[in-house]
């Protein structure tokens, strides 16, 4: 994590390489993390900006920690959702940190990670047969769970188009996903 | 309902149920086709492939990132801090420099006469209507460099000989006038033009005038210097020879107004030229005055030369 330190300084320091970096790596976590929170993609979209803009303005609080950054994110995050429920009177007021991670981290559970690293492999070399547009859609659709209208913006199409692509993708994972024989053996289980 | 309208709800129906999927709710009740999409849509959700945000979202974020942090972190800013530091330092150690280096009045040193200077002393003035005059003379056009005035000594005395020398002070009563030698006025604002004629506008405020040319008995300057600015007499006698001795002489009380900035390039010329001629050095205080004599003989004869220096 030594690189990971280093980037961090620099982004404190105003380094917009650094940051850059940074919010690429961790959106995806703290975006998920706020929409399973929030249940509503804008919402969920404003927090984890302000969850950045908050990291990086108090990386010093950081530092005392001695947390992992993930860790540092998630509670920042966390924060801003419970201010966000107490704003709208919404319930419940706190927010379980580590239900929230177990539910998640799916992947964690230790009769999941056996099957987890070869069905992601084949999961993620299927999504590359896809043609672009389609590929593109599900991830930010299903994997980074963007909104329709941000996936649009995102790949300069209309609302109506990205609903056509998500479908026709999905067929033809689906399809994929039989001819390699994955679909049947989770379905299995 | 027709196909394309059928087509299109599905369409509708999958993408709020994918919304909802995103939100971690699954759906309960839904025909086994959608149900299959969705079955697939959520084993790639699981599979948690890393994926970079849209690229608009990216710069947005980090748009909002660097605006909201304080100015005062940002390499810009910090480059501007150092170099804002490293200006000022450095002006502090050039203003320190120069008020260290050494004075005009302490190191004058003899300049050959130039046409100005001739000029400027074929007019006999009073004191004060000199110092007007020579201001007035310091227009930059007609001075010439620094470098270029200061002329080996036998220089000098090849361009003025000492009968043809044009004296602009009242001659001291133990001199003869036919025996005088060359009175060379020292304009001190040579260096800096501009700058050194607002000065001399302020020279009459000053009270103190140079002291007459002390002489030795018997000899006749080859040489003299007269500092009005610093009040410095400096004679040279027997030049270029082994007896040279360079006398130099100012009142008791003279040390004021020396404009360091002015004399600081002529003062290191002239200290190189003395330096070639000059091997020891003596000071006396005789007359009300500090005499200074630099010459190749000891100084114990230096100390004999000076006390026989009469006004």
């Amino acid at each position: 994590m030594l690189d990971e330190d280093k980037l961090i300084d620099k982004a404190q320091s105003g380094d917009r390489d650094a940051l850059n970096e940074l919010i690429r790596r961790y959106w995806q976590p703290v975006f998920r993390f706020a929409s399973y929170k929030t249940g509503s993609p804008e919402d969920a979209q404003e927090i984890t900006q302000e969850t950045f803009i908050r990291v990086f303005r108090s990386l010093g609080n950081y530092h005392r920690t001695g947390a992992k950054f993930q860790t540092y994110l998630d509670q920042i995050a966390l924060n801003l959702i419970t201010d966000l429920w107490r704003k709208k009177k919404r319930s419940p007021s706190t927010v379980n940190l580590a239900e929230y991670q177990q539910a998640i981290n799916i992947n964690d559970q230790p009769d999941y990670q056996a099957i987890s690293r070869e069905r992601r492999e084949t999961i993620a070399m299927l999504l590359m047969e896809l043609p672009d547009d389609q590929r593109q859609t599900v991830e930010y659709r299903l994997i980074a769970g963007l909104p329709v209208r941000e996936t649009a913006i995102a790949l300069g199409k209309s609302e109506a188009a990205i609903k056509m692509l998500q479908q026709r993708s999905l067929k033809k994972l689906r399809a994929l996903l039989l001819e390699q024989g994955v679909l049947e053996n989770y379905a299995e289980r | 309902m027709s196909e394309p309208i059928k087509a299109t709800k599905e369409m509708e129906d999958l993408s709020q149920l994918l919304d909802e999927m995103n939100m971690g709710q699954y759906p309960k009740s839904i025909d086994e086709e959608t149900a299959d999409l969705l079955y697939v849509a959520s084993l790639i959700k699981k599979a948690d492939l890393p994926i970079e945000p849209p690229p608009h979202i990216l710069e947005q974020t980090v748009a909002k990132v660097v605006a909201s942090l304080p100015p005062s972190t940002t390499p810009k800013n910090r480059k501007w801090l150092y170099s804002s530091a490293l200006g000022t330092a450095a002006s502090i150690l050039l203003l320190f420099g120069l008020h260290l280096m050494p004075s005009w009045s302490e190191a004058p040193s003899i300049m050959p006469p130039s046409p100005l200077t001739e000029t400027a002393s074929a007019i006999q003035e009073p004191p004060n209507e000199k110092q007007k005059s020579i201001s007035s003379q310091t227009a930059p056009q007609e001075l010439p460099e620094p470098a270029k005035t200061i002329a080996p000594p036998s220089k000098i005395e090849e361009k003025i000989p000492p009968k043809k020398a044009i004296e602009t002070t009242p001659p001291p009563s133990s001199l003869n006038p036919d025996k005088a030698p060359p009175i060379i006025k020292e304009e001190s604002n040579m260096i800096h033009q501009s700058k050194s004629a607002h000065k001399l506008k302020m020279l009459p405020l000053m009270e103190e005038t140079p002291p007459s040319p002390l002489s030795l008995p018997g000899k006749v300057a080859d040489a003299i210097v007269i500092d009005e600015k610093s009040n410095t007499v400096r004679q040279i006698f027997y030049k270029d020879t082994p007896e040279q001795i360079i006398i130099i002489q100012r009142p008791l009380t003279n040390e004021t107004t020396i404009d360091t900035s002015q004399t600081f390039v002529r003062t290191d010329a002239a200290q190189k030229a003395e330096t070639a001629t000059a091997r020891n050095k003596i000071t006396i205080n005789i007359y009300d005055q500090e005499v200074t004599l630099e010459g190749y003989q000891s100084e114990q004869e230096l100390i004999t030369i000076g006390k026989t220096l009469t006004p």
